[in-house]
């Protein structure tokens, strides 16, 4: 504002500041929406309810323009921004001089467009492939395509001489285009003018393995697309009884090969699939939560939690997860966890013992698997312990510092510590650990601690000099 | 049940930033806190699928930036849609990944390093929100005076702050 040749941004930077210090220094909070927004939710249900309608829009509301789609079809509703961006054009179009500024002439926004080529393998102009379009747009993560999927889909078709036109876009709109069309493929991803070229499938294989070879049942296997483009999902494939599988038809690019045991593990593996040719994905590993992880994989349909004595732990919750799905149990007065019965249907085992998520009464304790027999798996139950301490650099407070804590098992794991006022704070389970110090600068140093049983809390000051 | 958790963990999740982007865009309190309200019940009696927070986000930023020009439309001009573009480019730079949390946590910490004189005037003017002559009175300068030293801390502060982001 100060100088005339000053950018907006510049000053909207300094608005941003002036926001910023108001909100940090001023004595008013801002109200929380949340009533608000549940109460203009209720009208607005309220008025459908009573007129058998949409509610009609007061000014602030979005106005949804009537939009003909390719084949002329009348479409009522379009998303939300394809509605602002056409309503920005026509709104700039229909834009009127406001008495404090200078009457400045004003030309209506160009909307843009989305068009190419669609050429055969043999470079030949492709006429009459329909075109699918899923449009996207880039946000703050300014370089990376973020995708609101399934916002919006258009088609066109090929002329004569094989070009494809979208018009009336949002301003900057980008998104992939996809081709299908006898038996070749094709997609690309942009903005602007894009030349589509079409080609024969590819197949892929792999082999999945598992823990057990009995999980290859119920294993799902499929493949995602170029750009996961939803016209390019592929169906899901069964495993063989070794966990090999093929998939046929795929589109040439990049995809990813999903696997998906129920709802417990998931595991992907990028592929670059070539033309006419078969590609292998290699071995894929389910290996989310196997008994070579922090947490154990049990056959048990129970579980006993005990103490450090060895005598029944009860009110000890521990959730589990399962093939199925994920649970959590407080134990029974007698120090059970019945995982399966019980009046709950979670299904058979295996279960994956989650022993980091106990709590006696909301206060974090760690679980330790002493043994399974039978049917009835045996939990150790203790106490973790709070650590806290300052970080400083011989006589010098460090301020700006992160804290994780490893133990020293072989499946080991991290506990994340909070900071505040150069103070962190941890609560992790007794026993060797390795101390992570983390600096802004990328400085990491590394200590090796000993929490004590019994001393809670634990003060834990570091010199980094030492 | 399930809905009205999403209402308020959505709202209360996204409203801050939401408000102050509005309000960067030049709306004052009320009616930002209109034009937040619109945008979340948008999103929630539409086909809505939480997907990430970011992308949440970044769809209420959307709406409410289409809101706003909406709300001026009598107004608006193609300089409006460039003043929305810029304020764009501004919310990226202040929360690159659809968060203000680092900017905020940083201007605490530059708050925390002012001279005396800088923060008492930075208080008095956002804190307090005293006015310029009212300043200019408290701090025994010419009301010029108080203008310049807030436009000086006002750009050390941002310096500052810059610095601390990019480190």
């Amino acid at each position: 504002m100060s100088t005339p040749d000053r950018s907006p941004e510049e000053g909207l930077r300094d608005r941003f500041l002036e926001i910023a210090l108001e909100e940090r220094l001023g004595d008013d909070p801002p109200a929380d929406l949340t009533d608000r927004v549940e109460a203009a939710m209720a009208r607005r249900e309220a008025e459908t309810y009573r007129t058998g309608a949409e509610p009609t829009a007061d000014p602030a509301r979005v106005v949804e323009l009537p939009v003909v789609d390719p084949d002329g079809a009348r479409r009522r509703r379009r998303p939300w921004w394809l509605a602002a961006a056409a309503a920005a054009v026509l709104l700039a179009w229909l834009a009127v001089p406001t008495p404090e500024e200078d009457p400045a002439p004003v030309e209506p926004a160009a909307s843009k467009d989305i068009t190419g080529l669609v050429v055969d393998d043999a470079g030949t102009p492709v006429q009459g492939a329909r075109v699918l379009l899923e449009l996207g747009w880039t946000g703050c993560d300014a370089g990376h395509f973020t995708w609101w999927k399934g916002v919006e889909q258009r088609q066109t078709v090929t002329g004569d001489d094989g070009r494809y036109e979208f018009a009336d876009l949002p301003p900057d709109a980008a998104g992939v285009l996809w081709v299908a069309h006898a038996g070749l493929f094709g997609s690309v991803r942009g903005r602007g003018e894009m030349k589509i070229r079409l080609q024969k499938p590819g197949s892929l294989r792999g082999r999945v393995t598992a823990p057990k070879k009995s999980y290859f049942k119920g294993m799902k296997v499929w493949f995602r697309g170029p750009y996961g483009l939803t016209h390019a999902k592929i169906p899901t494939v069964a495993l063989a009884k070794d966990g090999t599988f093929t998939m046929d038809g795929l589109p040439g690019g990049p995809g990813e090969v999903v696997v998906q045991y129920h709802n417990w593990a998931v595991a992907r593996k990028a592929v670059e699939i070539q033309p006419r040719k078969t590609v292998n994905a290699g071995r894929i590993r389910i290996s989310g939560h196997t008994p070579q992880g922090p947490d154990p994989l049990v056959d048990a349909t129970e579980v006993k939690m005990v103490d450090g004595k060895g005598k029944p732990f009860p009110r000890v919750n521990m959730w589990w997860r399962s093939p199925w799905m994920d649970g959590g149990m407080n134990a029974d007065g007698d120090g059970i966890i019945r995982m399966v019965g019980g009046g709950v249907a979670i299904g058979p085992p295996p279960f994956v013992l989650i022993l980091n998520s106990t709590t006696v009464d909301n206060k974090p304790h760690y679980g330790t698997l002493l043994r399974i027999r039978g049917k009835t798996a045996t939990v150790q139950v203790r106490p973790c312990i709070r650590v806290n301490g300052t970080v400083r650099r011989g006589r010098e407070p460090v301020a700006d510092f992160s804290v994780l804590l490893r133990t020293a098992d072989r499946a080991p794991r991290v506990y994340g510590g909070q900071v505040r006022a150069g103070r962190f704070d941890v609560t992790v389970p007794p026993g060797e650990h390795t101390l992570f110090v983390i600096l802004p600068s990328g400085e990491v140093e590394e200590r090796k601690v000993e929490v004590k049983e019994g001393e809670d809390p634990q003060i834990l000051d570091v010199d980094l000099n030492r | 049940m399930t809905v009205e958790i999403a209402l308020e963990s959505i709202v209360r999740r996204h409203q801050d930033g939401l408000r102050r982007y509005l309000r960067l865009l030049g709306c004052d309190a009320a009616t930002a806190d209109d034009l937040a309200q619109e945008a979340f019940v948008s999103l929630l009696t539409g086909r809505f699928e939480e997907r990430a927070p970011a992308a949440t986000a970044s769809w209420l930023r959307m709406k409410a930036r289409w809101l706003w020009l909406d709300r001026r439309r009598r107004l608006v001009r193609r300089r409006e849609v460039r003043y929305a573009d810029a304020a764009d480019r501004v919310w990226c730079e202040v929360a690159p990944d659809g968060d203000e949390q680092a900017y905020f946590e940083a201007l605490d910490r530059c708050l925390a390093g002012l001279p005396p004189r800088s923060r008492r005037a930075i208080d008095l003017r956002y804190g307090e929100k005293r006015s310029r002559a009212e300043m200019a009175e408290l701090l025994k300068l010419r009301e010029n005076g108080v203008k310049t030293l807030l436009q000086r801390v006002r750009a050390s502060l941002r310096r500052c702050i810059e610095e601390r982001i990019r480190t």
